[in-house]
């Protein structure tokens, strides 16, 4: 059976809301524009960005994802159990199915409104809108799979961001582990 | 504390853009280091992007950018045209070809139209992002000019 098939009542299922791992916040900001060699003094200068039309410093848009991130590690005593949540389940579906491996196949967002650190967190709110039959390329056999995040400001709730980014989920054409 | 030139921005008037006009290119050496920042300034810890072992059992040549380092790439080179306050508005990309330490990427654009919608003044542009003569990344954005 295909996965489409057998999670097709998770597909479109909103997960509840998540939290960024912390804060939209300057430092965070400063190494995201080391990376890409970014000037713009509306990440750098506070004096041009209050004068800017942006009114304070701001968050390059292209971070969300990166403002998302659950922390790779943390204390038991920190974690929180989650209800069932759907991407979850189709996830470890396609696991149990082999495609263990993943990639970005391409990735949309709109950038509804200029964001920064009076945010707070970005709070994710996501859902898997689309799931391919299985399919053949280079890399292996796998679906392709829409992630739908829409992405809010804790402190005012604020709807800055909607993602849709398309991933591959395979079995690996080369060494052992895939079937 | 040191004087240094305070740098003027100017910001690319939307009146004075035409369709067609071509961003100059601009080139980018990727390097294992660049990669590390990548992951430093994404916190994108996916094997893949910084274990050449695991990208290779994977199918790649070797550890490989990841998605949001041409994205802030991308956001870069709009913002370097566009002036500080033009914002990004949309972005897609698409993946076509992994980038790897030893690589140089070049980034182009071209203004495929320009209109007004709901109060902005926006552009659309088409992006590519070549390894040489491979196409890496395509990519269509809309910047808000001012």
């Amino acid at each position: 059976m295909e996965l489409a098939e057998r999670v097709k009542d998770y597909i479109g299922q909103k997960a509840q809301p998540v939290p960024g791992a912390d804060e939209v916040n300057l430092p965070m900001i400063r190494h995201w524009c080391e990376m890409v060699e970014d000037a713009n003094p509306v990440y750098w200068d506070e004096e041009f960005a209050r004068k800017s039309r942006f009114g304070r410093l701001i968050s390059p848009p292209t971070m969300l994802h990166t403002w998302l991130f659950a922390r790779w590690w943390q204390p038991d005593y920190l974690r929180q159990e989650r209800g069932q949540d759907p991407l979850g389940v189709i996830y470890r579906t396609a696991e149990e199915m082999g495609y263990t491996a993943n990639i970005a196949v391409s990735n949309e967002a709109e950038y509804l409104e200029p964001y920064g650190p009076e945010a707070g967190r970005i709070i994710g709110v996501r859902y898997i809108s689309e799931v391919s039959p299985e399919k053949a390329t280079r890399l292996g056999r796998g679906v392709f799979l829409t992630i739908v995040t829409e992405c809010y400001t804790e402190n005012d709730n604020r709807l800055v961001g909607i993602n849709r980014m398309v991933l591959f989920k395979y079995r690996p054409n080369t060494g052992s582990g895939g079937q | 504390m040191s004087a240094r030139a305070v740098q003027s921005w100017s910001s690319r008037q939307w009146q004075s853009v035409s369709e067609g006009e071509e961003l100059p290119p601009f080139d980018f050496p990727i390097t294992v280091t660049r990669l590390v920042m990548a992951v430093a300034g994404t916190r994108d810890l996916y094997a893949v992007h910084h274990d050449p072992a695991v990208a290779r059992r994977q199918g790649a040549r070797d550890m490989f950018a990841n998605t949001m380092f041409f994205q802030g790439l991308i956001n870069r080179y709009l913002n370097d045209w566009g002036g500080p306050e033009s914002y990004l508005r949309k972005l897609g990309i698409s993946m076509r070809d992994q980038v790897c330490p030893g690589d140089t990427v070049t980034v182009k654009g071209q203004v495929t139209k320009k209109y007004e919608r709901d109060g902005q003044k926006l552009v659309d542009l088409d992006v590519v992002i070549m390894r040489g003569e491979v196409l890496a990344v395509q990519a269509w954005a809309t910047l808000e000019l001012v």
